[in-house]
């Protein structure tokens, strides 16, 4: 028994001398829950919508699914001209269109059925699916309403044909599910987190068993070192990428566009980042134990926050900022465009140049950090 | 100073050297005029100066004050590095790889490759008597053996200069024994070595010898003539006469 307690105050003296496990054990769990409960309490983000009428006999269907929409869904109301959907599709002003066709009044009276084409950008399916079922709710209040506008009498309104309902996609589809969705942003969580990790441990390594200070002493620079580890981690991630593209291609079969050399140059650019960054972590770290402690603190934000699970767009707008500071949104923004958009890589351009940018910091604060063995 | 550094009368040239870390003096002003081709002990208690001041020789660390030259160049210089051996009290070797695959990272490092390096990994394992078990694990190995490695990956460029920082400690006496006859080889063949320890009976195989104390050098010369000036039977009690000097 006296053996047993003295293993168990040695345990709680070993905790009690270790300050950051200890701020660790208490302050992150607060913090992951917190987070958590805001951004699935917080009000999702309105759907961006335009209700677009074909032509001048659609206005009065028109303002009345507007009206009915404001009411009843979680909309923000947008003005564009039909010519111009697809381009605010694009860049981000609308996440949808619908446009009223062939809804004037003596048409429906004869129980012509008018036409609701929805026009989707239909990256990120939760949002596109969500705001279909809140259509197609409205479909009968609107029904509803019509009958009013019409002053038909109850036999007459039996003839009143339901909208006929389309749905196009600018990206994805209505095949495209959430695996689609996460696949990309998986593939660079899944580089970033091994990468960083692996580096920051045998980096602790080289510093606590002394080869460090032998290759200090040697002619090898800083950046030799750095390229040396790149080149060798770089071959196992590009091959982990490449296990990671076959299982998803061919084995989950998800949805994708978009040329594969360009994904390799996305994690190529992430990888030089997440890699540096493990060599300058491991300078704060004195053992594996402390390095394991990095999860929680570098790895977690990022899976909360990056876009991984949920768009970014749908998060509250404070946490919004919070995500354009971390690395791994630029790579899931970057992938997700060219993997599910289809888009070129000059379109991806201004997310690969941050990623660029993080990268380069890195880089520059893994060399800093090395000289500081330099005393 | 000549410009051809084999030339060199001194290899190790130390003016006013200090080194602080902080509030603490590491080093007090060390001035000094190592020879070429010797085998120069430093001998002192542990916290006397003795690593500070090889780290400094290495170029991995940079004096407060004062100069050191190594090679004829003011150290921390890049350009010394090639013509240094270093081995550190920590073994420093990858316990995942092989011997053989130790010694070849570091010489790599240093610049070796092709035939070279094939010849000169075979040469200092034969050396060390590691030839052998190049094959093996580092982590395999009994701790004397992983001690001769890393001696080994500190020889493979053929330094013309090697500093040991404790080599033998925590080494058995038989084993102690081939490293010093390791060392006086290296000698013969022209190197120049610069070792600390704390086994006295070691600092009678050194050439001349730099009795640390406190950051400060109390005295340095020959062994026999250290002796006779202290009038000691044994370099232990050279040592304590010359310590006792200092503080009374």
């Amino acid at each position: 028994m006296s053996r047993i307690a003295a293993l168990a105050v040695r345990i709680i003296r070993q905790f009690l001398r270790d300050r950051r496990t200890l701020a660790l054990l208490f302050v992150v769990p607060v913090v992951v829950m917190g987070l958590f409960s805001y951004i699935l309490k917080a009000k999702a983000q309105p759907f961006r919508v335009a209700v677009i009428a074909a032509g001048p006999d659609d206005r009065r269907v028109g303002d009345l699914l507007r009206e009915l929409l404001i009411q009843n869904a979680n909309v923000e109301m947008k003005e564009v001209a039909e010519p111009e959907v697809t381009a605010a599709l694009k860049d981000g002003r609308l996440q949808g269109a619908i446009v009223i066709r062939g809804a004037g009044m003596e048409r429906l009276k004869a129980g012509k059925p008018m036409g609701m084409e929805l026009d989707l950008e239909g990256s990120d399916p939760m949002t596109s699916r969500d705001f279909v079922r809140e259509l197609q709710r409205i479909q009968r209040p609107l029904l509803d309403a019509l009958r009013g506008l019409i002053f038909l009498s109850d036999q007459d309104a039996q003839m009143l044909a339901p909208p006929n309902l389309t749905v196009r996609f600018l990206y994805g589809g209505e095949q495209f599910t959430e695996t689609d969705f996460l696949a990309p942003p998986a593939m660079a969580f899944l580089a970033f987190f091994f990468v960083f990790l692996l580096t920051a441990v045998s980096f602790l390594r080289e510093r606590t068993q002394g080869t460090m200070e032998r290759l200090m002493a040697s002619p090898i620079t800083r950046l030799e070192i750095i390229c040396g580890y790149l080149l060798g981690f770089l071959l196992f991630v590009l091959a982990q990428t490449g296990v990671i593209i076959f299982f998803i291609l061919y084995v989950i079969k998800i949805h994708y566009l978009g040329s594969l050399l360009n994904i390799l140059l996305v994690e190529f650019i992430l990888v030089i980042g997440a890699a540096n960054m493990g060599i300058l972590f491991s300078n704060f770290a004195k053992n594996e134990f402390q390095v394991a402690q990095f999860i929680p603190l570098v790895i977690l934000p990022q899976v909360l926050l990056s876009g991984l699970l949920w768009s970014i767009e749908s998060m509250p707008k404070a946490l919004q900022y919070l995500a354009y500071a971390l690395p791994l949104t630029y790579a899931n923004l970057a992938l997700r465009s060219l993997m599910i958009k289809g888009l070129s890589l000059a379109q991806a351009l201004p997310e690969l140049l941050v990623l660029l940018a993080f990268a380069l910091l890195m880089v520059i604060g893994s060399v800093f950090s090395m000289r500081r063995s330099l005393f | 100073m000549s410009a051809d550094p084999s030339r060199l009368e001194n290899i190790v040239q130390l003016e006013g050297l200090c080194k602080r870390f902080g509030a603490s003096e590491a080093l007090k002003g060390i001035s000094l005029a190592i020879p070429a081709g010797i085998t120069y002990g430093l001998i002192g208690p542990n916290g006397s100066g003795k690593t500070t001041l090889m780290r400094i020789l290495v170029g991995i660390s940079r004096p407060s004050a004062g100069t050191a030259r190594v090679l004829g160049r003011v150290m921390p210089d890049r350009g010394a590095a090639r013509a240094i051996g270093y081995m550190t009290q920590l073994e420093a070797l990858y316990q995942d790889l092989t011997v053989a695959e130790n010694v070849s990272f570091f010489a790599r490092v240093y610049g070796l490759s092709g035939p070279a390096l094939r010849r000169r990994i075979q040469e200092v394992l034969e050396l060390v008597d590691l030839a052998p078990r190049r094959a093996s694990l580092v982590a395999e190995l009994s701790g004397g053996m992983r001690r001769r490695v890393s001696l080994a990956c500190a020889l493979v460029h053929e330094p013309r200069l090697l500093i040991l920082d404790e080599p033998t400690v925590g080494v058995d006496p038989e084993l102690r024994i081939l490293f010093w006859n390791y060392f006086a080889r290296l000698t013969q063949a022209g190197a120049s070595i610069i070792v600390s320890t704390h086994h006295l009976d070691e600092a009678g195989r050194c050439d001349r010898l730099g009795l640390m104390r406190e950051g400060r050098l109390l005295i340095e010369g020959a062994p026999e003539e250290l002796r006779r000036q202290a009038q000691a039977p044994t370099l232990e009690d050279t040592f304590l006469y010359f310590a006792r000097r200092r503080s009374a």
